[in-house]
């Protein structure tokens, strides 16, 4: 007993480049958000790039890591905001749920599966967000803050979604687990394929 | 089968842990984490904010010039090429500039206790539209005050971590501030709201207050929120709607929030002044 304990490989604790990298692409997005769009914003929009990053990851990624970044991104976001710290991680991991459990539905491949889910986060999040927001005591106005912005705020994010798939789909790549790992989850059933 | 609910564990897991956070927020577990976390950003948040307005700013400018591009193309190509060459001057210049104007206005109002911040970035939700300035609860920063910019009011804190703050710019729809217009004639009082152009409105004026363009809009200090006296901008046009007993008038604010670099939020009355 003692000596097949000796014997078996300790598992050293590691993080992998490519979690780096994920994590860095997240702050770089929470920055590019808070720092360069509300100087340079689309039609009156800043995009929501946090939030379509990680559904586009959610449409492309199995279930546990996107909801993995769909919370760390939600938590970001409120860490750069005057929200409640948890508002936008509970959002994110909701929408990331939401939005991922259709992409059975859909081809992978399918470029404009990230543009529809795009839309489709921006449709859920802004209403949510606000009736969180309003919970927390902040007077908004559904009319100007929410109706009549969503349009363009849905067409402004889809876009960001398109732009940024490339970029997520490579991390997604770089941060998926070994083959060994991958057999292990597909045992599991979290990558269907 | 399994996976599916793994990760609807998962989800519920990330769900109670949001909502904890959230639930944190009353303790100040929270908002001291916003605050490391902001404090830990803020270098790098500031560096790009600046890099950005500079962006903006010369596209702004690139507008600007376009009848003389179409009159002397290789000119303008000229200029743009020193514009590109002088962008790391520029910046630094309007940094210097927004420095000095903020010194000045701190020697020229001793009647307050000021306290110069800088914007180090906008808020990440949208909806909000708030600025985030460098300084907090450790620097004597408390909701509700008022935070001003070249000498005229910008906005007022709406909420406060260890080292930094939100800012509501007046220009936002959320906003309300007691203000008076000083003309000629005499003082009308109303209220400063923000609308969604950016401007401002100035409501619920009497419809015999004396009121004329081009008026001074200040703070009246009613209610106690603000210091009275601040400028807020000038009057550029007045109305009345049939539906409204009272009359409205549109005010060009002197300070437009999204330009601003250096602000500074009026902590209290300087002991001794009236």
């Amino acid at each position: 007993m003692t000596a097949s304990r000796i014997l078996q490989p300790r598992r050293a604790w590691r993080v992998r480049p490519g979690v780096i990298g994920a994590v860095l692409l997240l702050l770089v997005l929470g920055l590019l958000q808070t720092s360069v769009f509300p100087s340079l914003a689309i039609a009156g929009i800043r995009p929501a790039l946090v939030l379509m990053a990680a559904i586009t990851l959610a449409t492309v990624s199995d279930d546990a890591r996107a909801l993995y970044w769909g919370f760390a991104g939600g938590l970001l976001v409120d860490l750069l905001s005057a929200t409640a710290l948890g508002v936008n991680a509970l959002l994110f991991t909701l929408l990331v749920f939401i939005i991922g459990g259709q992409k059975r539905r859909f081809d992978r491949a399918n470029v404009m599966f990230p543009l529809v889910a795009g839309a489709a986060a921006t449709v859920l999040y802004y209403p949510a967000l606000v009736a969180a927001l309003q919970v927390q005591g902040f007077d908004i106005d559904w009319g100007r803050h929410v109706w009549a912005r969503l349009p363009r705020a849905v067409a402004v994010n889809a876009g960001a979604a398109l732009v940024l798939y490339p970029a997520v789909r490579l991390t997604e790549r770089w941060t998926r687990p070994r083959n060994g790992q991958r057999r292990l989850g597909r045992m599991r059933g979290d990558y269907p394929g | 089968m399994r996976g599916g609910h793994r990760s609807v564990l998962l989800v519920l897991i990330l769900v109670v842990a949001a909502i904890a956070l959230v639930m944190l927020r009353n303790t100040g577990v929270g908002s001291a984490a916003q605050g490391a976390g902001l404090a830990a950003l803020a270098p790098v948040r500031s560096a790009l904010t600046g890099v950005s307005s500079g962006i903006a700013a010369a596209l702004s400018d690139a507008q600007q010039f376009n009848d003389l591009r179409a009159e002397n193309e290789a000119l303008r190509a000229e200029v743009a090429q020193l514009r590109s060459a002088a962008a790391g001057v520029q910046t630094i210049r309007r940094e210097n500039d927004a420095l000095r104007a903020a010194l000045n206005y701190e020697r020229a109002n001793t009647e307050f206790a000021l306290l110069t911040a800088g914007v180090v970035g906008r808020d990440s939700v949208d909806v909000l539209d708030t600025l985030i300035i460098d300084r907090g609860a450790t620097d004597g920063v408390r909701i509700g005050m008022a935070v001003v910019a070249n000498g005229s009011l910008t906005g007022r804190v709406l909420s406060v971590t260890t080292t930094s703050a939100n800012v509501l710019p007046i220009h936002s729809s959320r906003s309300a501030v007691n203000a008076l217009a000083q003309g000629e004639d005499g003082i009308a009082d109303g209220i400063v709201e923000g609308d969604d152009n950016r401007g401002l409105l100035l409501t619920r004026i009497e419809p015999e207050a004396p009121l004329a363009i081009d008026d001074l809009v200040v703070t009246s200090g009613l209610g106690g929120g603000f210091p009275r006296g601040i400028p807020i901008g000038r009057v550029i046009s007045v109305f009345t709607s049939p539906e409204n007993v009272f009359r409205e008038a549109a005010v060009r604010p002197f300070v437009r929030a999204e330009r601003v670099d250096i602000v500074h939020v009026i902590l209290e009355r300087a002991s001794g002044s009236p």
